[in-house]
């Protein structure tokens, strides 16, 4: 976790240096998806940032948690307000490494992504299986994984408990430009 | 005394038809803002936004607050299918100012084009890298008026 201290440090100061071994996505798309019998629910993200330094695969993902779009007003209000409480945790982070990522590599290829995901107060470990493309000067990264709602220290109230699935399923894609300075 | 429990029928149907309207107002209200129609909080430009964040001033701007700004298009996309607009900084800053405009301000897609100077309304949600803006609409405002 230590030898990525420099460079979010770089990432937080917004990088005044020109890299061509950074790629940046700022529209990258994070959406998430809860089914119950009750009801479905499905919200996006498409303010998204994310910077991947290829010299040494690492990524950082941060994104706004009351940028989420909801289909009805009354979802975007309780999940802002009673469960992620976006206004003590605004941000939801990501940090962490591309396992055996070739860069130079001029296809597709399916990598693990490790690091750590941080939301509503709480981290966790997390390891993602992430499909690669490799695009005319930059890459697409994209992919599924599941979170359970408890592990991120989230309370629902009882008469609410069978309208939110238990596992939510998250979807991503974020589309790297090189970064610019 | 049958005229005084008709009259007694329909408005217990009335007010049931009203309790009706309220609650799918509530439970099935759309997530859209009329954000043409809402009155600016405040009237910036995208420099005098992005340079107070970079300078760290994180609470300049209220969460949620609707703000009509005013910059020079740097770039047009419709990346994860939505019309965004990003407005920039000064010259050599990175950081921008990402509008995520409403589906209905498509029609204005074609006839904007990048360094054009525009006036957009939204509601601001928070700065990462970039400002972001969602429900975003072009202003009726004329530019310098």
């Amino acid at each position: 976790m230590s030898k990525l201290i420099p460079f979010f440090f770089v990432f937080m100061c917004y990088g005044q240096q020109p890299s061509k071994e950074k790629i940046i996505a700022r529209q990258g798309q994070v959406s998430f998806f809860s089914y119950t019998s009750v009801e479905n629910i499905k919200a996006e993200n498409n303010q998204v940032l994310s910077i991947i330094d290829l010299a040494s695969n690492e990524i950082a993902v941060s994104m706004l948690m009351n940028a989420f779009i909801f289909e009805k007003a009354l979802m975007r209000e309780h999940f802002n307000e009673s469960y992620i409480e976006s206004d003590l945790y605004p941000k939801a982070t990501f940090e962490g490494e591309i396992l055996d990522f070739d860069p130079n590599f001029e296809g597709e290829q399916t990598k693990i992504v490790k690091g750590t995901f941080s939301m509503h107060g709480v981290s966790k470990e997390l390891e993602i299986k992430t499909k690669i493309e490799y695009i005319q000067g930059g890459y697409i990264l994209s992919g599924t994984f599941e979170t359970l709602v408890e592990d991120y220290n989230i309370n629902i109230p009882p008469l609410l408990r069978g309208n939110i699935a238990k596992t939510i399923s998250v979807d991503f894609r974020f589309e790297y430009r090189p970064y610019e300075s | 005394m049958l005229k005084k429990t008709n009259t007694f029928k329909i408005a217990f149907f009335l007010a049931a038809l009203m309790v009706i309207y309220l609650l799918f107002q509530v439970f099935f209200k759309p997530d859209y803002l009329n954000i043409a129609e809402a009155k600016p909080e405040l009237y910036l430009s995208a420099d005098t936004l992005i340079s107070h964040f970079r300078a760290g001033d994180q609470k300049f701007l209220k969460i949620e607050s609707i703000v009509e700004i005013e910059g020079s298009i740097k770039e047009i996309n419709t990346i994860n299918n939505r019309f965004t607009i990003l407005l920039k900084g000064k010259e050599h800053d990175s950081s921008s100012v990402i509008c995520d405009m409403q589906a209905n301000q498509n029609k204005y897609l074609s006839t904007l084009k990048p360094k054009d100077t525009i006036r957009l309304k939204g509601v601001f949600k928070g700065f990462l890298k970039d400002a972001v803006f969602l429900n975003c609409v072009i202003s009726d405002r004329k530019i310098n008026e």
